[in-house]
C-alpha cells in the first residue's frame, strides 16, 4: 500500500493531524515516509474531492485535517478492496 | 538547504501557495531538511502546475522544452569541430615535471606564438594577445609513462592542427638544447611523430540536437498519461 491519498486517509481515521503529524504517523504504521510535496500533494487532491477538510485552528500554519463522512466510506471501500487481494494472495500461498 | 526548499515552494502555482504555502513551509521547518527533499517538492510543485492543464498544453509545453532544447544544441553546432594532433617525445633519464615546464616555458615564450600564429594564420582576426592564449589552451602536455610525454595541440582545420604541433615540437627540442634552460642535461627527443589529427568528442551534437524534440514531446505524451489516469484513480 504505497498510495499517498490512501495513507493520509488512513492516519487520519484515527484522529485530526497536521501535516507532520501525518508524516511521523505514516513512517509509524506503514513504513513509508512521504516527502512534503507527495504529502501536500495528496492532502491537495483529497480536500479536492471532499474527502478531508481543514479544521479551526489558531495556528494556521500547523492546519490540522479531518477526514469527512465521504473520506471515511472511500477509505473504506479501498481497504475491502485490498482486505480481499490480501486474503485471496495470502491462500493462494498457502495452497502453492 | 533550507534556503533551497523555501526557494522550491516558490514553484508552485499562486493558487496553491496561497492555501498551502504557509503550512508546507512549516512542515519543512518541523520534519528537517533532507536532499531527496529537493526532488520531492520539485516534483510536487511540477504536477500542481500542470493538475489544470489539459492533455494538449502539456505536450506543447514539453515539445517547447524540446524546441529550445534544440535550439541549444544548434547554438552549440555554431561552433566549429576541432582537430587535435598529438606527437611523443621521449625524455632522458627519466620524466621531470619542473625541468620540463622550463623548457616548455622557454619553448613557449610570447614571440614564439607569436610567430606561429601569424606563420599559420591561426585565429583569424583576433587581437594577438588574445590570440596567443587561445592557443596556450589548445596545447596540452602529459606524461604519458615513466620517460614519455603527450605533446598535443586542438584547432578547426586538422593540416593546420599537425603542422603547429610538429612546429611546437620542434621548439621544445630546440629550447632543451639550450644549457641556460636545461641545466639538468635532460634529453628529449621525437618518439613519434603529431599523427593524423583526430576530431574531438563534440562530434556527436547532431544526433543530440535531433533527438531534443520528439524527446521532449514523448516525455510529454508520458507525463500526461500519468497524470490523468492518477486523476482518474483519485475520483473514482
Amino acid at each position: 500500500m504505497s498510495d499517498p491519498t490512501l495513507l493520509v486517509l488512513a492516519s487520519l481515521a484515527e484522529g485530526d493531524k497536521h501535516g507532520y503529524a501525518m508524516m511521523e504517523d505514516i513512517e509509524l504504521f506503514a513504513g513509508v515516509r512521504l516527502g512534503p510535496g507527495t504529502l501536500y500533494g495528496a492532502i491537495t487532491r483529497l480536500e479536492e474531492r471532499g474527502w478531508i477538510g481543514p479544521v479551526k485552528t489558531r495556528d494556521e500554519r500547523r492546519q490540522p485535517y479531518r477526514i469527512t463522512a465521504a473520506g471515511q466510506e472511500h477509505l473504506a471501500e479501498q481497504l475491502a478492496s485490498l482486505n480481499r487481494v490480501v486474503k485471496t494472495g495470502l491462500s493462494r500461498l498457502k495452497q502453492a | 538547504m533550507k534556503r533551497v526548499l523555501r526557494f522550491l515552494i516558490y514553484l508552485y502555482p499562486a493558487w496553491w501557495r496561497r492555501r498551502y504555502g504557509r503550512e508546507l513551509e512549516a512542515l519543512l521547518e518541523d520534519s528537517g531538511s533532507r536532499w531527496r527533499d529537493v526532488w520531492d517538492l520539485f516534483r510536487g510543485a511540477t504536477e500542481m502546475q500542470m493538475s489544470k492543464w489539459t492533455f494538449a498544453a502539456i505536450v506543447v509545453a514539453c515539445g517547447i522544452a524540446g524546441l529550445v532544447l534544440s535550439c541549444v544544441g544548434a547554438l552549440s553546432m555554431s561552433i566549429p569541430y576541432r582537430y587535435r594532433s598529438t606527437a611523443i617525445l621521449k625524455i632522458e633519464p627519466a620524466f621531470n615535471t619542473d625541468a620540463l615546464n622550463r623548457v616548455v616555458d622557454a619553448a613557449f615564450a610570447p614571440q614564439a606564438l607569436s610567430d606561429i600564429i601569424r606563420q599559420e594564420h591561426l585565429y583569424g582576426e583576433a587581437p594577438i594577445d588574445r590570440s596567443i592564449d587561445r592557443l596556450r589552451r589548445a596545447i596540452l602536455i602529459r606524461p604519458t609513462g615513466s620517460n614519455l610525454a603527450q605533446v598535443s595541440f586542438a584547432y578547426e582545420n586538422p593540416a593546420q592542427a599537425q603542422r603547429v604541433t610538429q612546429n611546437l615540437i620542434g621548439r621544445i627540442i630546440s629550447a632543451n638544447v639550450n644549457p641556460s634552460v636545461n641545466p639538468n642535461g635532460l634529453r628529449i627527443e621525437f618518439d613519434a611523430s603529431p599523427g593524423p589529427p583526430k576530431r574531438q568528442f563534440e562530434g556527436k551534437r547532431l544526433s543530440l540536437v535531433g533527438l531534443g524534440l520528439p524527446t521532449g514531446m514523448l516525455f510529454g505524451v508520458a507525463l500526461a498519461l500519468i497524470l490523468r489516469r492518477r486523476r482518474a484513480r483519485t475520483a473514482s
